[in-house]
């Protein structure tokens, strides 16, 4: 039995690679899972990999991927968050790293990160209307080229 | 207000990235308080270009990735790919990629090296550097008839194998290599240069950790942490070479390692040329159609590749059809960018020289 299942609730288990799970537990537990493989002396994580966005519609996932260098294993947490309006919880205070992840993930799908006090557009002009990377974005500035 | 504070907008410094990156030094005479990278300028789109593109058509894009390690970004591609889609690799294929890879990684390396010369004011030196790193784009020259983006992959190998002229050039060149870092070494142990590296931009351990460093400034902190050995891919494992680390984690050990690195990779290729002039064997996997590359169902993959910049991982969320759902590109460079406010702060305004230098921060990689 994985550590992040005996003690948090799993929403859903999906394979990712061929010896690898993402475990999907609720938003409000995220902070706290991720605090507790960071501390724990079983896991120590130690590098945060990267966080992943991905748009499906109705709803909106994170993909957090946290490395331990002990273990030489990862874990690959994930939850989701509602499409309109959707926040989540930063884990700057955990990761320092996560501050530019969080910021490029606000930028290009809209998700505000609450707790992250510098979050504002990190790639993108202060000027672009939308989230590019949601799936229902159109362009609207005429002089790019449409991609469909 | 504090009328001794002046903000002022530093470019970047470094030949190989100018005008990329804007640095907002809040200083204080010469002192940096606080510094804010602006980064974007380069940003080209490539995750959300890849949702209209069939695998093999975004093929060619994800070595724009970072453009001076076209073989490894194509790798970290080309390897997630054929895990959605159960391809294998011939062995041979596997030892041509990772001996193009290690070449690729020094002529990075290489690049780096003139580049940060040139910015602490060293400049004979730098011109003798890319000297050897043309030595090595006219390899993948005669190989590919491209000079830097390469688009050598192929799902399930690569295509063209290596001749045996090709592997004498390679072995050559690895000689001529070998004598000159020697000499280099020596020219650069001289006190300006030993004086804006050393003691500056200290990078701890711990810092290293938590804000996600990989790679050459991961292991110059004193982490061997090497994910070629760790979690190895191709034939890493099959392949004899250390995990050189240095103790310090100023800007002179990041350099001292990178040193290291390329004799490293020296080595890896050399097995690598002894395999394949030994060996026969196919370079494609025949019972793939690489125009036809649908993964069967669908799948998150994620692929981990020791780039020479750090950690690049390709995650492809497929949906079963022919074009990727999501592909999320992690970089190395990304995370070093917001190491600077911290390296930076409290030192002199002509410290940013060789502390961004030092870091290897390469834009169009951070910026995707």
């Amino acid at each position: 039995m994985d550590i992040v299942q005996n003690k948090f609730k799993i929403i859903k288990i999906s394979p990712i690679n061929c010896n690898y799970n993402k475990i999907t537990i609720d938003k409000t537990e995220l902070k706290n899972c991720i605090s507790f493989l960071k501390n724990s002396a079983e896991f120590s994580a130690d590098i945060l990999i990267s966080i992943a966005a991905s748009d499906y519609i109705d709803k909106l996932e994170l993909i957090y991927d946290i490395y331990s260098s002990k273990l030489n294993q990862h874990k690959y947490i994930s939850i989701y968050v509602e499409s309109l309006n959707p926040t989540a919880e930063s884990i700057c205070e955990i990761f320092k790293s996560a501050e530019y992840d969080e910021r490029e993930i606000f930028d290009l799908f809209g998700i505000k990160f609450t707790g992250n006090n510098n979050l504002k557009r990190l790639l993108l002009p202060n000027s672009t209307i939308g989230h590019p990377l949601l799936k229902n974005f159109r362009q609207t500035d005429e002089r790019l080229a449409q991609n469909e | 207000m504090n009328k001794s504070i002046l903000n002022i907008n530093t470019g970047s410094q470094n030949s190989s990235i100018s005008g990329l990156l804007k640095l907002i030094a809040e200083t204080d005479g010469d002192i940096i308080k606080s510094i804010e990278p602006v980064i974007g300028f380069l940003h080209r789109g490539l995750e959300k270009s890849a949702e209209t593109k069939t695998f093999l058509q975004y093929l060619p894009l994800a070595e724009k990735i970072d453009c001076t390690s076209g073989f490894l970004c194509q790798e970290a591609f080309c390897s997630a790919v054929e895990m959605l889609c159960e391809i294998d690799v011939p062995k041979r294929a596997k030892y041509i990629r990772v001996l193009l890879m290690e070449l690729n990684r020094i002529a990075s390396h290489l690049l780096w090296f003139g580049s940060y010369l040139l910015d602490l004011g060293s400049f004979s030196p730098s011109f003798f550097l890319l000297n050897e790193r043309k030595l090595i784009l006219k390899i993948f020259e005669n190989l590919t008839d491209e000079k830097i983006l390469y688009n050598f992959h192929k799902f399930g190998g690569v295509k063209q194998d290596l001749n045996k002229k090709s592997l004498c050039d390679i072995e050559d060149f690895l000689k001529i290599l070998s004598s000159k870092l020697e000499k280099y070494k020596n020219i650069l142990n001289n006190p300006i240069f030993l004086a804006k590296t050393k003691n500056i931009g200290i990078l701890s351990k711990n810092t290293a950790l938590n804000y996600s460093i990989t790679g050459a400034n991961l292991r110059a902190s004193d982490v061997p942490l090497d994910f070629r050995k760790t979690q190895p891919y191709l034939i890493y494992n099959q392949v004899d070479f250390d995990i050189p680390t240095q103790k310090q984690g100023d800007c002179y050990s990041r350099f001292l390692q990178r040193l290291a690195e390329i004799k490293e990779s020296q080595k890896i290729i050399l097995q690598c040329i002894e395999y394949l002039k030994l060996t026969k064997g196919e370079i494609n996997n025949p019972n793939i159609n690489i125009d036809t590359v649908i993964p069967k169902k669908d799948k998150t993959v994620i692929s981990y590749i020791e780039s020479s910049r750090g950690l690049t991982s390709c995650m492809i969320i497929s949906d079963g059809s022919s074009k990727p759902y999501r592909i999320k590109w992690r970089t190395g460079s990304f995370y070093s960018v917001q190491l600077l406010p911290v390296l930076l702060k409290h030192r002199y305004l002509t410290d940013i020289t060789a502390v961004l230098g030092s870091l290897d921060i390469f834009l169009p990689e951070v910026d995707r």
